[in-house]
């Protein structure tokens, strides 16, 4: 029964975030019966929209057994591009703009891509490397000054609201549905998961391993620029260090949520939910009026708890099994 | 000419790795509605040949005919794609996939009729009586079940000829029922044809309509199984003494006597006297019942200064039982004594402590450390003895060049990586890393695997001097000519226990062969 | 028999001539970077003639004393086949440990003492962690970099200070330890040049060293050969950390103020350095001596940049291609070359 239990949990992860979700609602409602409301659950979802979109660009990444930490910069540098733009004309036309924002996050993922799968660059290095250029390039444009207007029209585009949600947690929702149809029902989805299980093993089958990891960073860098378009809308100014610390939150985020850095496995759903865990710890410590450091710490903590439990478990899970063969063998 | 019911035909195949033949112009050729077993000793080349059916490796030259057509394979896709599946001793299921995932991986099917495959599946897994579902993932299986995935993977896709390595290995006599049964029924229903490779000879009589024995790279008998008695199978598999090595072993060893080991080796000369006198109650490692992962009861004693040979068929754990004497894997059960001592080795370290010692079966991977020299391979063993807190490159640079010399190690100096050595070079590195820490016991797994001739006598000689020097030397080896060249004593493991104890006047080819197929009663 | 054996024996020899030859060439990696510093000293001179002011060249050292001393750490991390991206926070953590404690006791050795300590303890629980856990460093490293520097966050807001002022009013002899100088040699560059012989000493000429080499290039051959991989790679993990604190409290000296975002852009450039100076990211590769050059390289772009009016964010524009183009390059040139043995070694085969 408590293996069961354990085994329901190392192969949907994402059970152990909601576990989770609830106690810490359980446990704030009981410090103040305000904080569990639609309303909280709302806006978190509604600031969360962000780290979340990144968290599940770049857990297709992750997945192939790579890493990405350039999503933050990547994202900074399609607002950027996409805020200039609508500042430069009158009548900025929604394609042109759609087009700058998404495209700068597609083209900085396929350079990502290129490096890792053709270039020979581990994906580390690469992704290191980019996160400064990107980050220099934003700089250079903009001459190191800050974009602090975004026309009316557009600000309030992430205010409206659709059957009760504001946009921005429709485009997370499209987001996800599009991310788990893609990586649950069709074949490339599957090719990513078997590159991510073994790259060996995927060759010997026939997956055009390449392909399948510069695909990967290509959906981390769309799904950047995606995130750059909430971003632009909801915050309405965009700094030179838009989006700096997003890289380590979205990874965190995506490991939380049972996506394994050892690749091969994990899903969408639960980088999500990483992502609004700790977004409603960040509320929580809003809520309650916590000094914003603590949010770290405990972030920090939860991230380390869980990787070694999980870890720890499967470890525990493997022995056991080989106990299982041996005995097997004995018999 | 071919014919068309042929559903495999193999012309004149040759394969060599690194100038070594392998593969000695073979042919080969499975009918419909056949089960043709191939079985071999260790190494006659019966992985190879199936390598190359599923398109691993390319043939040197030969020809491979499917159902009449030449085919040229240069990856296992293409193959399946033509109908050949290898079911692989070591199953590679995706871990973290489902199993329904792990099964569908690479084929093109419609949409429309996922769920027509599906219900086939779901029918075999009722034949096979499989006892997991679809959408468990892959690490959650047993190897056996993992094994089953792959049985159904290669029958899902329609295949003509599915090669099944060693299937039974892992799998218990229920399961191997089942799969028989199952083999048996779709051989009748689906012309189908299976390649059957085991060293479980008692099973051939079970299952299989024909069978090719493979001996050195060579078809040394080919029938029906009725025509065939186990006896008339063993003696088949026996191998023959190839007398150019014996010849040019007794030239080396001459050669090199003269030549090398005259320092370090000399000191020992009075142990040497000693030992001849004490050997035979004299035992340096005395090892009872033990068990660990993948082994469960090993019994010998090792004289000191003598060469005991472990040998068996791969699979019998012998690189299990000595990782396990070596402190890399955990004990379960039984003792170990090292001059008369019970000792626990928890980790390598303690086992060097002790003086004792392993080569690993694995060079590449567990010997040397490739990115290194020369020097810092050889003196990583010894490290922790020689030096406190800082290294003294000289005290280093002696003892690698030292070892160059008496190992007779073919190199440009001891500054050179080992990746830019060749194998037996290499190996001559981790035997030198190895002699640095001075050992009592030294554990040898598979010493020339992949190794040239000349090579591979070198070694020969050598463990022969390390031998009488006074040094007790375990010997693993699946080449049953090298137990029989080196060892005073062999032990033969079979499924994980050491089974008979051969000693000398009965030290033959056939002898061992019989006992590491499970036959101790034949051992006259 | 004998004969043929000599033949191949010769043929062997003049194989390796030939490829140490190719060898010698890729160790010139340090000649490089010499050469790479040179053209950046020429070029920025040219630009700029007050670049090559030597006083303004040495006090210049300690705007990067403190990438270049993380980055000798990461080397050793590196070297054994790890990585750890908190010590940036674990510059942060001690830097704010060692400010709470003079604002506490107001005695800046016990405090100095530990911050180094905490340094140690947070490498400590890095090691211990991947070593429970067998997770990749990387995670863990992340993970513990939230922690660091969230208990320096919160530590710096129990000190009373806000996160952005930060602790100052440090004695005159802690602020003296970057900004002073001795023999007319700022401080900052005897502070590098003791380390970097330390570190030298520590990885290339000691024991311990040899053993992350011989972990870092093949951990399974480690472990067959009795080296006690646990042991040393908490050790490994608590220096990098000791390294990390070093680091975090020169910067509070320098800066004669601690705070908790010290050093939070840090592992970037300090991978960049030790990664540039000639470590493989997967292990078995490192040296002290080339990280020293590229940090200087890195460093003396930085501030050469800036003199003439280019901000550091564009900096990182050329930095981050640098690194790239490293890497991608040594792998092609490692294509290349294999394809080039091949077909020699097919032609020998030919011959013969």
């Amino acid at each position: 029964m408590r293996k069961k239990f354990i085994n329901i949990i190392l192969k949907r992860s994402e059970i152990l975030v909601i576990i989770i979700l609830i106690i810490y609602f359980f446990l704030m409602g009981i410090k103040n019966p305000l904080f569990v409301r639609a309303d909280t659950v709302i806006r978190i979802l509604f600031n969360g929209a962000i780290l979340s979109i990144i968290s599940m660009g770049i857990s297709s990444v992750i997945i192939t057994k790579n890493i990405d930490v350039s999503v933050g910069s990547l994202l900074g540098l399609a607002a950027t591009f996409g805020a200039t733009y609508l500042n430069s004309t009158d009548h900025p036309s929604i394609l042109i703009f759609l087009l700058i924002t998404l495209g700068t996050g597609t083209l900085g993922g396929l350079f990502n891509g290129l490096g890792v799968a053709y270039g020979g660059v581990s994906s580390i290095i690469m992704t290191l490397g980019t996160m400064a250029m990107f980050r220099g390039i934003l700089t250079m444009y903009t001459g190191g000054s800050w974009i602090d207007t975004v026309p009316e029209w557009f600000l309030n585009f992430s205010r409206i609201k659709f059957l009760g949600l504001y946009y921005p947690i429709w485009v997370m929702i499209i987001s996800l549905i599009i991310l788990w149809i893609f990586f649950t029902k069709m074949k490339w989805g599957r090719y990513i998961y078997a590159t991510g299980n073994s790259i060996e093993g995927a060759r010997l089958i026939g997956i055009p391993v390449k392909m399948v990891v510069l695909s990967s960073f290509v959906i981390s860098g769309f799904f950047s620029g995606l995130a750059a378009l909430i971003y632009i809308s909801q915050i309405g100014t965009i700094p030179t260090q838009a989006g700096t610390g997003m890289e380590t939150q979205a990874i965190a985020s995506a490991v939380i949520g049972g996506v394994s850095l050892m690749g091969g496995t994990g899903n969408i759903l639960g980088a999500l939910l990483g992502a609004l865990l700790l977004e409603t710890i960040k509320y929580s410590l809003v809520f309650f009026k916590v000094p914003a450091y603590w949010n770290n710490v405990i972030s920090g903590f939860l991230l380390l708890f869980i990787v070694v439990i999980t870890s720890r478990i499967q470890i525990y899970l493997r022995q056991e099994k080989e106990r299982e063969i041996e005995e097997a063998l004995r018999r | 000419m071919t014919n068309k019911s042929h559903l495999v035909e193999l012309k004149n195949i040759i394969k060599s790795f690194v100038g070594v033949p392998v593969l000695k112009d073979i042919s080969f050729t499975v009918h419909a509605k056949t089960i043709h077993g191939l079985i071999g000793g260790n190494g006659a080349g019966k992985s190879t040949l199936m390598n190359i059916l599923s398109g691993v490796y390319q043939p040197d030259s030969g020809e491979i005919w499917i159902k009449g057509n030449k085919e040229r394979f240069k990856c296992p896709a293409d193959a399946h794609a033509k109908g050949i599946y290898l079911v692989p001793q070591s199953p590679s299921i995706f871990p973290y996939l489902t199993i329904e995932e792990n099964i569908f991986l690479g084929m093109n099917i419609e949409r429309s009729r996922y769920s027509e495959y599906i219900e086939k599946i779901k029918n075999l897994m009722n034949i096979l009586s499989c006892d997991f579902t679809l959408d468990q993932i892959g690490a959650d299986l047993t190897i056996a079940k993992k094994q089953l995935v792959e049985l159904i993977k290669g029958l899902i896709r329609r295949c003509d000829v599915i090669i099944l390595d060693e299937p039974t290995s892992a799998l218990t006599s229920r399961e191997v029922d089942a799969l028989f049964k199952t083999i048996k029924q779709l051989k009748d229903e689906d012309n189908m044809g299976f390649i059957y490779i085991t060293h479980r000879l008692q099973e051939l009589f079970d299952l299989v309509d024909k069978i090719t024995i493979l001996k050195n790279g060579e078809v040394v008998s080919e029938g029906f199984i009725e025509n065939f008695t186990l006896k008339d199978i063993i003696n088949n598999m026996v191998p023959k003494i190839s007398e150019n090595n014996f010849a040019e072993t007794e030239i080396n060893t001459k050669e090199i006597n003269e030549k090398e080991y005259k320092g370090e080796i000399e000191k020992s000369k009075v142990q040497k006297i000693i030992n001849k006198i004490d050997k035979e109650d004299n035992y340096i490692l005395e090892v009872e019942n033990l068990a660990g992962k993948g082994f469960f009861d090993v019994t010998f004693k090792l004289g000191r200064g003598g060469i005991l040979g472990i040998t068996g068929v791969v699979g019998a754990g012998r690189t299990e039982f000595a990782e396990t004497l070596f402190g890399i894997r955990k004990k379960i059960s039984g003792k170990v004594l090292l001059e008369k001592q019970e000792i626990n080795i928890n980790n390598p370290r303690e086992a060097i402590k002790h003086g004792m010692v392993y080569i690993p079966e694995d060079r590449d991977l567990h010997g040397v450390f490739l990115k290194a020299n020369i020097k810092e391979n050889i003196s990583s063993s010894i490290l922790f003895k020689i030096f406190k807190l800082f290294l003294i490159e000289k005290k280093e640079e002696k003892l690698a060049k030292d070892f160059i010399k008496s190992l007779n190690i073919i190199c440009t100096g001891i500054d050179q990586k080992i990746l830019y050595l060749s194998g037996g070079n290499r190996q001559k590195v981790v035997l030198g890393k190895w002699l640095a820490v001075t050992p009592k016991v030294l554990i040898l797994d598979e010493p020339t695997r992949g190794i040239d001739a000349n090579t591979r006598q070198e070694i020969y000689t050598n463990i022969k001097k390390l031998a009488k020097d006074g040094v007790s030397i375990l010997l693993i080896s699946s080449d049953f000519e090298e137990i029989l060249t080196l060892s005073e004593k062999v032990v033969v493991m079979y499924r994980g226990r050491t089974i008979t104890e051969i000693t000398p006047p009965n030290i033959t080819l056939e002898n061992i062969t019989y006992a590491s197929f499970g036959f101790v009663e034949k051992q006259v | 028999m004998k004969k043929h054996y000599a033949a191949n024996y010769m043929n062997e020899k003049k194989r390796f001539k030939n490829l140490n030859i190719v060898k010698r060439k890729l160790f010139s990696w340090q000649t490089t970077l010499i050469g790479l510093l040179i053209v950046e000293f020429v070029i920025f001179g040219s630009l700029n003639s007050r670049f090559l002011n030597i006083i303004n060249l040495m006090y210049s050292v300690g705007d990067f004393l403190y990438i270049a001393i993380a980055a000798l750490a990461m080397t050793c991390i590196i070297a054994a086949g790890g990585i750890d991206i908190s010590i940036g926070s674990i510059m942060g953590l001690s830097s704010i440990i060692t400010g709470f404690f003079w604002v506490k006791t107001s005695n800046i050795i016990l405090a100095t003492i530990l911050g180094l300590i905490s340094g140690v303890v947070a490498g400590t629980l890095n090691g211990i962690l991947i070593l429970i856990t067998q997770v990749n460093p990387l995670v863990i490293t992340l993970g513990s970099s939230f922690l660091f520097s969230g208990l320096a966050l919160t530590l710096s807001g129990f000190a009373g200070s806000t996160g952005f002022e930060g602790i100052s009013g440090f004695p005159d002899s802690f602020v003296y330890i970057v900004n002073g100088s001795i023999f007319n040699i700022p401080n900052p560059i005897w502070i590098l040049l003791i380390l970097t012989i330390i570190f030298y000493i520590l990885l290339h000429k000691t024991k311990f060293g040899r053993y992350l080499f011989l972990i870092g290039m093949n951990p399974e051959a480690a472990k067959y050969t009795g080296i006690e991989i646990k042991k040393l790679t908490i050790y490994n993990y608590a220096i990098s950390g000791l390294g990390g604190a070093i680091a975090g409290i020169l910067l509070v000296s320098y800066f004669t103020s601690a705070r908790s975002d010290l050093g939070a852009d840090a592992p970037l450039i300090v991978i960049t350095c030790a990664v540039l100076g000639g470590a493989s990211i997967y292990g078995g590769e490192g040296s002290i001596i080339g990280t020293l050059l590229a940090s200087l390289l890195v460093g003396y772009l930085k501030y050469g940049l800036q003199m003439i009016n280019i901000t550091s964010h564009q900096t990182n524009v050329f930095l981050g291609l640098v690194l790239i183009l490293t890497i991608s390059g040594r792998y092609f040139w490692d294509v290349l070359s294999t394809n080039y043995k091949n077909k020699e070694a097919v032609k020998r085969f030919k011959k013969t």
